[in-house]
């Protein structure tokens, strides 16, 4: 906490400046990723920088729509969201204004913080009337408290491994070189958090929530001009924040700026080329695979982590 | 593509009850109902006034990438939606100019009117017209759309859509081919780049005479003046 | 009654409809497949046609009715096949006859606000009713596309086939209606 309680003025200039930077970065990877998906499908596919002049378009739109207060605040509870995670993340440790504002138990936070976005949005959805934004987010909810419990698993042997619930903590302790990571140190716990991240970046197979051809887009249906450019933002922080995240649980962090943009990049392109082959899962189909095999691996990855434990001890 | 000698505001009106039309000589832009009543949705003339340069700047940054992100309302209103998948999918490929479909009235720029309309679906693109966020455009695809096509004496379709919606680009055809379409699309974003396809203000600067039309062929009027 | 193999036509009077559909769905014609309906405009009668189908022998049956058009009612089959009911509708819609106990008789299927009589029935002139109701862009020209039959397909002859006539039959109608002065006087003219 003692980082958090040092605030100068320049150091929350540094902050802000890689938040604008991050979600710059998330909207090159979200023209990237569509990119590469009409290369996939064959198509020429829109330019990398498509993403930007969505957004900016967005914020160009001359009338906007109100359904009430909570309509405004869901994009701001989710931008919030994705920002509060990135904040506590250490995206490079030790680099002012990228290493976060991490402390003992920020695990927690970030976790929670993950869940506050999705609330939010499902509180918007909810009051913007709309029942398809409706059906979508109890759809999402449903999703998501499936997933949560194998990453949570992972989470736990990974925790328990390591012994501090710090994520400065985790990557400290998984330097040292590729065979220290603990993708490859438990690779059932990571077979378990790899599988969970599919469905928190809510690409291809999970991608329910969104589901744009039966239910027209899901949460965001009522969402027009501003607050649509807001949560295209949010979006964005929020997918390179959980890369980050991932990144820093079980690919080692990263210790400069080119090696955590290469990770980040390589963490999404993961959700991205899964989405391209399979088709999409219903919302129970989805349910029921989280709470299968992930759920299977994590079980294992503890088990696998407390025998490592005894062995070294 | 542009055709020129359409005029976009109807010209032969049946005479609207007095109180519609008092005083029009004096205020051309009428007002809508509901501009005083909703703060939120300001239409341009309450835009705060900036330097000219500035404002020119910035218009032609809005405009350009305006155009170039153009997002299609993907509702099929007749058989010309047909060809609206080629144009989506991998060979004619309409991402490559920054178009994308979108499922939602409140979320798209364009509305594609893909061939004859009958009264029932007119009532419902009005509607998805008038939901949509102000810069927004509307594509009339197909003979049908400019003067009623091959449904020319239907007893359910109208004949000239530029009388009920304000029309930025035609494409004529039946139906127009995927090449056509891109054509059209690229003559509305040229328009758009140059500040010409201003459609949307047409509409409201017009809407009691668009409404007096839309009023007249819609036999059950159950809706409110203008559905936000 | 006709038979074409898999495919029977017959007819009954109104009284026995009901007792020979049901016959028929005894016999293994479980599927309703359409209901249509013939407007038989001089023999002042309409006709309408139930076509069942046997699913598992692949028999076909069309059973016409023929009703007055002065009293158009028939008793409803949806009791028996329930999805009879949107033909029902539909029909009654475009058709003007009634099904006697059947639901959403008078809901508007496809026509909302229509006031006219019903426009399927053949007396019904529909170019007449667009032309009142529905404004036209000048400029617009129709071709018989009888005109092109049985020619042959050099350039001359389509030219000749292209070329506008007295008989066609859109101008002339509208003059008939607009008093001899089609086009002239119907909102702007488009510049040749």
């Amino acid at each position: 906490m003692q980082a958090v309680l040092n605030l100068d003025i320049g150091y929350l200039g540094l902050c802000a400046l890689s938040v604008i930077g991050a979600i710059a970065y998330g909207l090159l990877i979200g023209g990237i990723i569509r990119k590469v998906m009409a290369r996939i499908q064959s198509r020429i596919g829109p330019p990398v920088w498509q993403p930007y002049l969505d957004v900016a378009k967005l914020f160009f739109q001359r009338t906007s729509i109100r359904h009430g207060m909570m309509f405004y605040l869901a994009p701001v509870f989710r931008t919030v969201g994705g920002i509060g995670i990135y904040l506590l993340i250490p995206i490079v440790a030790g680099m002012p204004g990228l290493a976060g504002f991490s402390f003992n138990g920020d695990v927690l936070l970030v976790i929670y913080f993950m869940f506050f976005g999705c609330l939010g949005m499902a509180l918007g959805a909810g009051e913007s009337g709309h029942p398809h934004a409706i059906i979508a987010v109890s759809r999402g909810l449903s999703q998501m408290s499936s997933y949560e419990l194998p990453f949570s698993l992972a989470l736990i042997a990974l925790v328990a491994q390591v012994g501090t619930f710090s994520i400065g903590g985790i990557i400290e302790a998984q330097a040292g070189g590729i065979g220290n990571w603990y993708l490859f140190m438990n690779p059932l716990a990571g077979i378990a958090g790899l599988l969970s991240f599919l469905g928190m970046q809510m690409y291809s197979p999970f991608n329910i929530v969104l589901a744009p051809q039966e239910i027209p887009i899901g949460p965001p249906t009522e969402y027009n001009s501003t607050f649509l450019g807001l949560m295209m933002s949010g979006r964005a922080i929020f997918g390179v924040a959980k890369s980050a995240l991932f990144m820093n649980l079980f690919l080692g962090g990263a210790t400069s700026i080119p090696e955590a943009m290469i990770k980040i990049f390589v963490v999404y392109m993961w959700a991205v080329f899964v989405g391209a082959v399979f088709p999409r899962f219903r919302a129970e189909q989805s349910v029921r695979f989280f709470l299968r095999w992930p759920t299977w691996f994590g079980l294992a990855g503890i088990a696998l982590a407390m025998l490592m434990k005894h062995l070294a001890s | 593509m542009k055709d020129e000698k359409i005029r976009r505001v109807p010209e032969r009106i049946e005479p609207a009850p007095p109180d519609v039309l008092k005083d029009r000589a004096y205020d051309p832009v009428p007002a809508s109902p509901r501009r005083e009543v909703d703060p939120y949705c300001y239409l341009g003339a309450t835009e705060v006034q900036q330097p000219l340069a500035y404002r020119e700047a910035l218009a032609t940054i809005r405009n350009w990438c305006r155009a170039n992100s153009l997002w299609v309302m993907a509702y099929g209103t007749g058989c010309g939606a047909i060809e609206l998948r080629p144009l989506m999918t991998s060979r004619f490929d309409m991402a490559r100019f920054g178009m994308a479909p979108r499922p939602t009235p409140r979320q798209s720029n364009v509305l594609i009117i893909g061939g004859y309309l009958s009264l029932k679906t007119l009532k419902r693109v009005i509607r998805a017209y008038e939901q949509m966020p102000a810069p927004k455009w509307v594509v009339g695809l197909g003979s049908c759309t400019i003067n009623g096509g091959m449904y020319w004496d239907s007893y359910y379709t109208i004949n000239k859509l530029d009388l009920y919606l304000p029309v930025d680009v035609y494409i004529s055809g039946c139906m127009p081919r995927p090449e056509a379409l891109i054509a059209g699309f690229q003559e509305l974003m040229k328009k758009i780049k140059q500040g010409e396809a201003n459609g949307w203000n047409e509409y409201l600067e017009n809407i009691d005479d668009y409404k007096i039309n839309q009023k007249r062929v819609i036999g059950d009027w159950r809706m409110p003046d203008y559905n936000w | 009654m006709q038979s074409d193999g898999w495919m029977t036509q017959e007819t009954v009077a109104l009284s026995g409809l009901t007792r020979r559909l049901e016959e028929l769905r005894g016999d293994g014609h479980v599927q309703l497949t359409l209901m249509t309906v013939t407007d038989w405009l001089e023999d002042g009668e309409f006709e309408v046609s139930y076509i069942l189908t046997d699913p598992v022998l692949f028999r076909t049956v069309i059973l016409g009715v023929r009703i007055p058009r002065e009293t158009p009612e028939l008793p409803t089959v949806s009791d028996i096949w329930p999805q009879a009911v949107t033909y029902e509708q539909e029909i009654n819609e475009m058709f003007g006859i009634r099904f006697e106990g059947s639901p959403r008789q008078g809901v508007p299927f496809i026509l909302e606000g229509w006031k006219d009589i019903p426009p399927m029935r053949r007396d019904f002139d529909t170019l007449k009713y667009s032309v009142e109701h529905y404004e036209d862009r000048p400029g617009r020209r129709s071709i018989d596309t009888r005109r092109f039959v049985g020619r042959v397909s050099d350039e001359k002859s389509f030219t000749d086939a292209w070329e506008p006539r007295e008989d066609d039959g859109r101008e002339r109608k509208l003059a008939d209606m607009d008093g001899g002065a089609a086009g002239s006087d119907r909102g702007e003219t488009t510049d040749e």
